[in-house]
């Protein structure tokens, strides 16, 4: 008997031993990401000996795609589980339950090995330009790691990819030999971009990439995001507590809450039109120029 | 009446790279009651400027020029008689109040110690007025919350503990520095919602330092852009805003993403090349001047001459017409 044989199930005198499979997602041939139903919790140590421990579901129930090219942003307050559900997507963390499929692979279902490979399609960026990148390494090496584990290319070629990611971030081929103690913020976060991608990757996945940012140079990183998806389609799942920066670079909006999504649509619409209390209560907390 | 007057107020510091002045020939005047902002990005000299005025610069730094309260400069003041201004009419509220609580003692007593340290009630009476204080907050049940140790608040509660000892003993001036800066943005607006109507009622002046363009939009009368520990534009908040004249104001506005933005409106933020020069290398002359599009040779060697443009907008630059008239035509 097997899952295939569609009469077993039915017509079988022990049907109790017959998993129902869920309908898997219907994956459209242009979507990159697929989440569906994700589930994160989280044990926490208990904190005596005669109470249970404490269950965190720190996301509890996600669903989203995102097609080529498009830009999908998440907010919400600390602790909603925005990094949470960013690491599930990335494949950081096992799923408590649910799926993520990229370009119809359902990562945590793959081997190990399998999802190394596969991990240069998709990759991250972090909040902290000063900690994500190592101090004692220089620009050449921090840009080309993810490269080095995967792909077995010559040296010149190698730090010609550096060079022209470099330059696709506003960096300069001198740049390659300083290590990141020299760059401002804001150079960081371009340093770290363009490790992000130097394996050509589809998915972008920005985890507060400008938060730690003075405004000005977030302005640059900003820009930089969206020149990017210009050139080359890239496709993000930004993660942002900053309702005008999600508007900014996003054309999708989700609002999470408690682990959930509690709306979620085209930038524009949800802006202009909030249904959900918390959206509303969001929006009018944030406080802004004129009016 | 004037509550306090700051006139010419430098800040040395002592650097690895020598002395430097993180802020500089910085004058302004509060009157009773009055709200000011300063707004600037990190690194231009907003929190040395609240710590001069406070008296706790760092051990490498000092002050010059004056700072009068009431008439008195408290530049001149021993350490014992700052001390009695701190806490007394000056109150003080930071980013990040775990580092000015003591996590080893309840937020009751630490507000208690406040008060009797400057104000002399006793037990009894300042157990009764610590109530108070956390009900004015808005600390619910504050007959338990007295207890509490500062860990177990959350950051919003924090704050508003903080709020209830730099008010405990009635001051005059409140100097609030980025205090909502750690808070989600709905704990932010109760925050800000909170100090303004308590600043209110109670008659008091606020220095409101932040690095967000729209929480000084939202919460004062008059505001102070700095940039390199200078002033670059000063005046009423309506109408600064309403006409960025500086240089530097308008960058900074521009590369503000606002969420009332629409993508067809805005598919580029405005960026202000370079960066922030190191403090031992501020030039002479304007600190704008090696970021700036309007700049001549007539800017590097002389401060730029202060303009008014309006009553009470101030604009710190030579070349403020060239740059309100491209601002009007944008
Ligand atoms: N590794 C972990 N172990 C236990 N709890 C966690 C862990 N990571 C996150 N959490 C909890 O999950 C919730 C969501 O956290 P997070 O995803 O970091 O939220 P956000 O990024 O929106 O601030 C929080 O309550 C947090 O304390
Ligand atoms: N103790 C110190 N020693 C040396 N430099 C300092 C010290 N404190 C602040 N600075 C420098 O002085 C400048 C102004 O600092 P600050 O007033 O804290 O800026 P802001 O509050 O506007 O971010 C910054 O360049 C900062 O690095
Ligand atoms: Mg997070
Ligand atoms: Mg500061």
């Amino acid at each position: 008997m097997t899952d295939s044989d569609p009469q077993a199930g039915a017509g079988g005198a022990d049907s109790t031993t017959v998993a129902v499979a869920k309908p898997a997602p219907v994956i459209d041939p242009s979507t990159v990401v697929a989440v569906h139903d994700v589930h994160k919790h989280y044990t926490l140590p208990r904190e005596t000996l005669w109470r249970d421990p404490t269950l965190v579901h720190a996301v509890n129930g996600v669903t989203f795609t995102i097609e080529k090219g498009g830009s999908f942003g998440v907010v919400g307050e600390s602790g909603c589980g925005k990094s949470t559900l960013a690491r599930c997507v990335m494949g950081l963390e096992t799923l408590t339950q649910g799926s993520v499929e990229f370009r119809g692979q359902n990562i945590h279902a793959l081997p190990v090995e399998e999802l190394r490979q596969l991990r240069r399609h998709f990759q991250m960026v972090f909040q902290d330009p000063f900690g994500s990148l190592d101090p004692r390494m220089k620009v050449a090496r921090i840009v080309a790691e993810p490269i080095e584990a995967l792909e077995d290319t010559k040296l010149d070629e190698r730090r010609a990819r550096v060079i022209e990611v470099l330059r696709a971030v506003g960096l300069k081929e001198s740049d390659t030999d300083k290590y990141p103690h020299e760059f401002s913020g804001g150079q960081r976060q371009r340093i770290a971009i363009a490790r992000a991608l130097i394996t050509r990757p589809a998915l972008i996945v920005a985890d507060e990439p400008v938060s730690a940012l003075d405004v000005s140079v977030q302005a640059q990183v900003l820009n930089l995001l969206q020149d990017l998806q210009d050139e080359f389609g890239v496709t993000y799942l930004l993660i942002s507590h900053d309702l005008a920066v999600v508007k900014f670079v996003c054309d999708e909006v989700a609002v999470m809450n408690e682990g959930v999504f509690v709306e979620r649509g085209p930038t524009e619409e949800i802006f202009a039109n909030p249904q959900h209390d918390y959206t509303k209560t969001l929006l009018a907390a944030v406080p802004q120029i004129g009016g | 009446m004037t509550l306090l007057a700051v006139d010419n107020l430098t800040v040395t510091l002592n650097t690895v790279r020598g002395p430097a002045r993180a802020v500089r020939n910085l004058s302004f005047e509060l009157e009773k009651g009055q709200t000011l902002g300063i707004v600037g990005e990190s690194g231009c000299g907003k929190s040395l400027t609240a710590l001069a005025i406070m008296g706790l610069l760092p051990e490498n730094g000092w002050a010059d020029g004056t700072v009068k309260l009431a008439g008195e400069n408290l530049l001149t003041y021993s350490e014992d008689q700052m001390c009695q201004v701190r806490g007394n009419r000056i109150g003080m509220v930071f980013q990040e109040p775990m580092t000015s609580l003591n996590p080893l003692h309840t937020v009751g007593r630490q507000i208690a110690e406040a008060m009797r340290l400057h104000r002399g009630v006793n037990k009894a009476e300042a157990r009764t007025e610590v109530l108070r204080l956390l009900d004015m907050v808005g600390i619910p049940e504050p007959t338990k919350r007295i207890n509490s140790y500062p860990h177990q608040l959350s950051g919003g509660q924090r704050q508003r503990v903080m709020i209830a000892m730099a008010l405990s003993c009635g001051p005059e001036l409140l100097i609030a520095d980025e205090p909502t800066t750690a808070l989600d943005v709905t704990i932010q607006k109760q925050i800000l919602d909170l100090i303004r109507n308590l600043i209110e009622d109670l008659g008091m002046a606020m220095i409101l330092i932040s690095h967000n363009l729209g929480v000084i939009y939202q919460n004062v009368q008059d505001v102070i852009v700095m940039y390199g520990g200078a002033r670059v534009e000063s005046g009423p908040t309506h109408d600064v805003f309403a006409n960025l004249s500086h240089p530097y104001s308008q960058g900074l506005f521009e590369a503000v993403p606002q969420i009332d933005d629409t993508k067809a409106s805005r598919r580029r933020l405005r960026t202000i090349p370079g960066t922030v020069p190191e403090l031992a290398d501020l030039p002479a002359g304007c600190t704008f001047q090696d970021r700036c599009d309007y700049v001549t040779d007539a800017c590097r060697p002389t401060q730029p001459p202060v303009v008014q443009i309006a009553a009470g907008h101030n604009v710190a630059c030579l070349h403020v017409d060239a740059a309100r008239k491209q601002w009007a035509a944008r």
